[in-house]
């Protein structure tokens, strides 16, 4: 107990020290650069009175006018302010009597400055006075860059997460079990609002409600897209599925259930017949004699296709257990068993290979990203 | 001595190893990269294509596996785009698609003549897995209507004459587990006898060498397979050495730079294995004697 | 019982049937891409119904008072907060393929609070939590993995190899054994690049007469080159040069790939095959009904 508070001393006495250090060097400090975006444009709304379809008939040969305009979609027409296309929009609108109609929609993107760009602005300003420090950050300002203060605590608030995870390995502590109790609640709303958008939304509403679908999340989709009936059935499954949640009536969750586990099991049943039974024993048996390009024998890459052969035989014959592992069986059996020892061993390695790539790539991004020290 | 290393308090071997990847990271160690088979055959499986090639690309992975797979997935993103090769990206991973669009910043920053819709696109991500496979080999349009932007596939250049992946001449894969290299194998690349590549996790690697070299023609394993691969496309494509790629948001040279660490943390492992069977067969002599 | 048990058994038989008939009968592929819409739109409800769940539970935790209740609070809270605004898309704005509709916004959007969320909340904590595996492997590594038995032996030798023959100590410490570099370096300086370039293409299973230089042909190499590339072949193609060079410890971990551990796991996938298929036909006949519970 006394040693465990000693480490938990050491520990905060040196996350101190780092903290320090890390305010002096700007650590987490993170730029945007902005840009602001002008669309100008009609919506899908006037198509009826013809403008997009107009538009549309500007850029398209002949042919593709009639197939264009019977597939019109939501978006409406937009070009960048400014741009020759943006003027014949408002041309076209205002010719047929929409140019109250013409929009402008605006807004501003901002994208994070690659760390060793910004690294590279400020070392210029390594020895500089602070006159000379605030006249560049005014000039980055006019060019749009600035400090993001949301970035900048979003780094720190990754750090601290990163560390807090990895205070778990000094003993289990509230911190660890702060983050971890954030990563669940948050990777299940992601998978949700996904699964919503993707699922629920971009299917099963654009099948039974086109409409409403097209004016609100999918605006994309053709604007002669019809329902289908057949999108009803997934629904009530859906619904039924969804029922587990409630306090009674269980057993109505095992309908969409039984349809699940049906056709997972008739595609699996297929595709591990084909791929990991047929398509193996044939790449097996099928080449065990390599010749070179000019004709000769390739020893090697016949042997090995002759061990591969004996390996999987005797790993088979070692699963297989109807009959005793004893005399002639036994012997295959065991070589069976160095083949598999060998296979996890190598399985082993790369394993722990990947576990280290990991942690590298968490280090890099506190040295990097949060920290500085690397560029 | 031999009492300590006994009675070692796990959280030592816990600091050793912070330590070897630290280290190395810090003092920027690196070494030669020696391109092995497996990342030569990926590369030539790429470039060896028509330029202009319809290749699919489904990154199913998350953070979780991205400092595996995320130097891979980048990588395929420049070879494909050096080539003109037509990108469709799609995932299956939720967390899979945040991954696309680090991709497509490349291709907008670095290839600015590429156009979206012409040269790449995006179909995002569709619940359902193993299902989602299967219908991208029966209809594309059915499956994902719109391209993630919500612009109808009918009104995408690229998406013109291809209606299922069966008219894509590869399938390049990023996968993290399950669904994934696996599952492709298994509903598209089997089955519709369509080549596919993969850049896959160390766990994944050795339980798909099996599916070698048929449906499966490569595989890039693990941060080697990453880092071999980027040297190769160095190699091959010189201007990715230069520091406008290096410096990027996602380095050029981003597994190379794992390589330091890999050593170090590698020699580590074989250290502490040694170590632990050393007093193992000292305890096991006195034991006996 | 009807709707209890028979229903969902012949669910699971027809949809069942149903993808196995589209292997075999092109005129029912349309049915089975009908049921596969089906099954990634219930797919997408379980997900939403694992939400629920942790809602559930998590609520619960919290109204009982049990212990570590008030970290459920926290989970409901990141819960709830990143659902509100990923649901509502809040803060999201047009892009330039759409730029009437912020509904239509990526979910992932760059700047916008969801992106934030998934940048610096999402990605460093399952990224670290998987991270984290390195330590414990390494404290495992050093307690458990004893050379007991010749299998455990063999394992530990194995892993040693791969461990080595990928990163460059494997290289530098079997550096003796020969390999194309060795046979370009005993050549003068000038010949090092044209032998450099054959090489690797003999290496890659070209026969001596079809490989190139330059644009120029075997033909037309000079006949030092000629030489060149036909003592380059006999020593490539030399077995026992060929086993010196595959004990390298990065060829030999390639090797250790290709060779028994692609034995071994074909053996493994072909043997989960048979499970696979065994159980989903049981399945698919009505034999395995685990999975109606047992009312």
């Amino acid at each position: 107990m006394k040693n465990n508070t000693i480490l938990w001393l050491i520990i905060f006495v040196l996350g101190a020290v780092g903290l320090a250090f890390a305010a002096i060097n700007r650590a987490g400090e993170t730029w945007v650069q902005e840009t602001h975006m002008s669309y100008v444009g009609i919506s899908s709304d006037i198509v009826a009175d013809g403008v997009e379809k107009a538009l549309t008939a500007q850029d398209e040969d002949e042919a593709a006018i009639q197939k264009a305009v019977g597939s019109l979609s939501g978006i409406g027409k937009w070009a960048p302010s400014g741009s020759p296309e943006a003027d014949v929009i408002v041309q076209t609108a205002t010719a047929l009597g929409h140019g109250d109609d013409v929009q402008t929609v605006e807004w501003t993107e901002y994208k994070t400055v690659p760390l060793p760009k910004q690294m590279e602005l400020l070392r210029e300003t390594e020895n500089a006075t602070a006159e000379q420090k605030a006249q560049l950050t005014a000039t980055l300002r006019q060019e749009g860059i600035f400090v993001s203060s949301g970035r900048t605590i979003g780094v720190w608030l990754a750090a601290l997460f990163t560390l807090a995870i990895m205070s778990f390995l000094v003993g289990d502590n509230p911190l660890y079990k702060t983050a971890e109790a954030v990563v669940v609640g948050a990777s299940a709303a992601y998978w949700m609002v996904y699964s919503f958008y993707t699922g629920i939304v971009d299917k099963l509403l654009v099948g039974l409600w086109p409409g409403l679908a097209r004016d609100w999340a999918v605006p994309g989709m053709q604007a002669d897209a019809a329902w289908d009936w057949v999108y009803i059935i997934p629904a009530v499954l859906s619904i039924m599925l969804l029922w587990r949640l409630a306090p009674m009536g269980g057993w109505i969750s095992r309908w969409p259930l039984a349809f699940i586990i049906g056709a997972t099991a008739g595609f699996r049943m297929l595709g591990f017949l084909e791929s990991d039974f047929i398509v193996q024993i044939q790449h097996t048996i099928s080449n065990l004699w390599f010749e070179l390009p000019d004709g000769s024998w390739d020893m090697w890459a016949s042997v090995a296709a002759w061990v591969v052969l004996i390996g999987v035989l005797a790993c088979l014959t070692y699963f297989f257990f109807s009959v005793e592992h004893k005399g002639v069986v036994g012997k295959t059996a065991r070589l069976g068993i160095y083949f598999l020892m060998v296979a996890f061993g190598s399985a082993f390695a790369f394993t722990v290979m990947g576990r280290i790539t990991l942690l590298t790539e968490r280090f890099g991004f506190l040295f990097r990203d949060w920290l500085h020290v690397l560029d | 001595m031999m009492n300590f290393l006994r009675n070692l308090d796990r959280r030592w071997i816990f600091l050793l190893m912070g330590v070897a990847v630290a280290l190395p990271l810090l003092l920027k160690a690196s070494f030669p990269e020696n391109p092995n088979p497996g990342a030569e055959i990926v590369f030539n499986t790429i470039e060896n294509l028509p330029n202009g090639s319809r290749i699919l690309l489904s990154y199913d992975y998350d953070p979780g596996s991205q400092g595996e797979l995320m130097p891979m997935a980048m990588a395929f993103a420049r070879h494909c785009a050096e080539k003109k090769h037509k990108m469709y990206f799609m995932c299956l991973w939720p967390l899979g698609e945040p991954m696309i669009q680090e991709a497509m910043n490349i291709l907008r920053s670095e290839f600015p003549e590429l156009k979206y819709g012409t040269d790449y696109m995006n179909f995002g991500y569709k619940p359902g897995n193993e299902a989602v496979i299967k219908n991208t080999v029966q209809d594309l349009h059915t499956l994902f209507g719109t391209d993630y932007n919500k612009t109808s596939l009918n009104q995408i250049p690229m998406m013109k004459g291809v209606k299922t992946i069966k008219n894509m001449k590869l399938i390049i894969n990023c996968s993290a587990g399950d669904p994934g290299t696996k599952q492709w194998i298994q509903y598209a690349a089997t089955p519709e006898s369509i080549p596919i590549v993969a850049g896959v996790t160390g766990v994944q690697a050795p339980q798909l060498v099996p599916y070698l070299p048929w449906p499966l023609l490569g595989q890039l394993a693990a941060i080697k397979g990453a880092a071999a691969y980027e040297q190769i496309l160095i190699e091959e494509y010189s201007q990715f050495e230069e520091p406008a790629y290096v410096d990027a948001a996602q380095s050029t040279t981003a597994a190379k730079q794992r390589m330091g660490p890999q050593f170090v943390a590698h020699l580590l492992m074989i250290g502490l294995i040694v170590l632990g069977n050393f007093i193992y067969f000292i305890d096991r002599r006195r034991g006996r004697a | 019982m009807i709707a209890k048990r028979t229903i969902p058994l012949l669910l699971a038989a027809i949809v069942g049937f149903l993808m196995l008939a589209t292997y075999f009968v092109p005129e029912t592929e349309s049915y089975g891409a009908t049921a596969m819409e089906m099954f990634i739109i219930i797919s997408a409800a379980a997900m939403i119904l694992g939400g629920g769940n942790l809602l559930k539970i998590n609520l619960a935790k919290m109204s009982q008072r049990r212990p570590g209740w008030g970290y459920a609070g926290i989970t409901l809270a990141a819960f709830i907060g990143t659902l509100i605004i990923g649901l509502f898309k809040i803060g999201a704005t047009p892009t330039a393929a759409v730029p009437g509709h912020s509904w239509a916004a990526p979910i992932v959007q760059e700047g916008a609070p969801f992106w934030w969320i998934y940048q610096y909340m999402i990605v460093p904590l399952t990224a670290t939590m998987f991270a984290m595996l390195a330590f414990y492997i390494a404290s495992a590594a050093f307690r458990a993995f004893r050379a007991k038995n010749p299998e455990a032996i063999l394992l530990l030798a194995t892993a040693f190899i791969v461990l080595l023959g990928q990163v460059y100590a494997g290289y530098w410490l079997t550096n003796f054994l020969p390999n194309l570099q060795h046979l370009v370096d005993i050549l003068p300086e000038s010949d090092h690049a044209f032998a450099m370039i054959v090489g690797t293409q003999l290496e890659g299973g070209a026969a001596w007469w079809q490989v190139n230089y330059d644009g120029l042909s075997f033909a037309q190499f000079t006949t030092l080159q000629q030489e060149i590339v036909i003592n380059m072949d006999a020593s490539l193609n030399d077995w026992f040069w060929q086993f010196l060079n595959g004990l390298r410890l990065e060829n030999l971990s390639d090797i250790i790939g290709e060779v028994p551990q692609k034995a071994g796991f074909r053996a493994i996938v072909i043997g989960i095959a048979l499970g696979v298929v065994s159980t989903s036909l049981k399945v698919i006949l009505g034999v395995d009904r685990s999975y109606l519970g047992s009312e």
